[in-house]
């Protein structure tokens, strides 16, 4: 289900959201999760969902305030090239710009939640995030066929020692971030899987229509 | 990030059969024949996941037919899919 908090990133990521948009030079430093845009006043959370760029890494606008050095709260630095991967270093100051459009949705969350989604929902209720487990969120694989009006978010994952164990996955999320971020789809699985040791997987793939 | 591009000869859309499920039944796409599909996956991706993945989401969610040729950023991963599918590593080259 495409549900509400997704309707407001689709529109972004297709429309442009703000399309005239900020760069500027900071000379505060950043942190791991904020970054002070020095003498650039952007309204509150009117960028949030979009990409703060620094350098060769990028952030994911969670929220930002509005202020003569306005605030942009994020949920970790990027690598371009691995966004999966660890953190990225916190960057120095230097040039800087938010790009038009939105950050793509494509990192997914399970749970073993089967409460029906609905269109308010704004989090994955129970997603499993333990650490260093085998079945936190993780970046999906894309697929399109030319000239469809679909395309296909998927992602296997694999039951690890760290893993509570037996779960029955039953729902699945899509985010636009790694941490927090916007949900965009809730969808349950059909049909649920029931991890019961370490090294058993369970493929997932959810479907997007366009219209 | 690793890509696979596979020649689809009778490409399909995969329809919700509920709008809270993922699952899909495959409806073909009406005047659209000779296609292709692309699968990006994200760096660090296993290889033998990808190989599920493109073979299993390909069948399920995307054709009707295997695949008519395949192209890969992973000479590995496209050998592999050819066999697979009994197809050419390679697009055919456009008729004049």
């Amino acid at each position: 289900m495409l549900v509400n908090s997704g309707r407001d990133l689709w529109a972004a990521a297709m429309g442009g959201q703000v399309i005239t948009t900020y760069t500027g030079t900071n000379s505060t430093a950043a942190t791991a999760t904020t970054f002070t845009t020095d003498g650039v006043n952007i309204p509150a959370n009117s960028v949030a969902g979009q990409v703060v760029v620094r350098g060769a890494v990028y952030g994911v606008i969670l929220s930002n305030t509005s202020a003569a050095n306005s605030v942009l709260t994020i949920d970790k630095w990027y690598t371009v090239t691995d966004p999966g991967g660890a953190a990225a270093a916190t960057p120095a100051v230097g040039v800087w710009a938010i790009l038009p459009g939105a950050q793509p949705a494509f990192w997914m969350a399970i749970t073993a939640t089967a409460t029906a989604p609905a269109l308010s929902d704004t989090v994955l209720t129970g997603e499993i995030a333990t650490a260093g487990g085998g079945l936190v969120r993780a970046i999906t694989a894309w697929a399109h066929t030319a000239g469809t009006n679909t395309y296909t978010l998927s992602k296997t994952y694999t039951a690890n020692g760290s893993d509570t164990l037996p779960v029955t996955i039953a729902q699945m999320g899509v985010f636009n971030a790694a941490n927090n971020g916007r949900l965009t789809f809730r969808t349950l699985v059909s049909p649920t899987a029931t991890l019961s040791a370490s090294g058993d997987n369970v493929a997932i793939t959810d479907t997007i229509t366009g219209s | 990030m690793p890509t696979v591009i596979l020649g689809n000869a009778a490409p399909v859309e995969a329809r919700k059969l509920d709008d809270n499920s993922t699952a899909v039944e495959k409806v073909p796409v009406k005047g659209l024949k000779d296609s292709r599909t692309t699968f990006n996956f994200p760096k660090g991706t296993p290889p033998g996941e990808m190989l599920a993945t493109v073979t299993g989401v390909f069948e399920s969610h995307h054709s009707n037919r295997p695949a008519s040729w395949v192209e890969s950023d992973s000479a590995a991963l496209a050998e592999l899919l050819a066999d697979h599918y009994g197809c050419a590593v390679g697009r055919p080259k456009e008729k004049s």
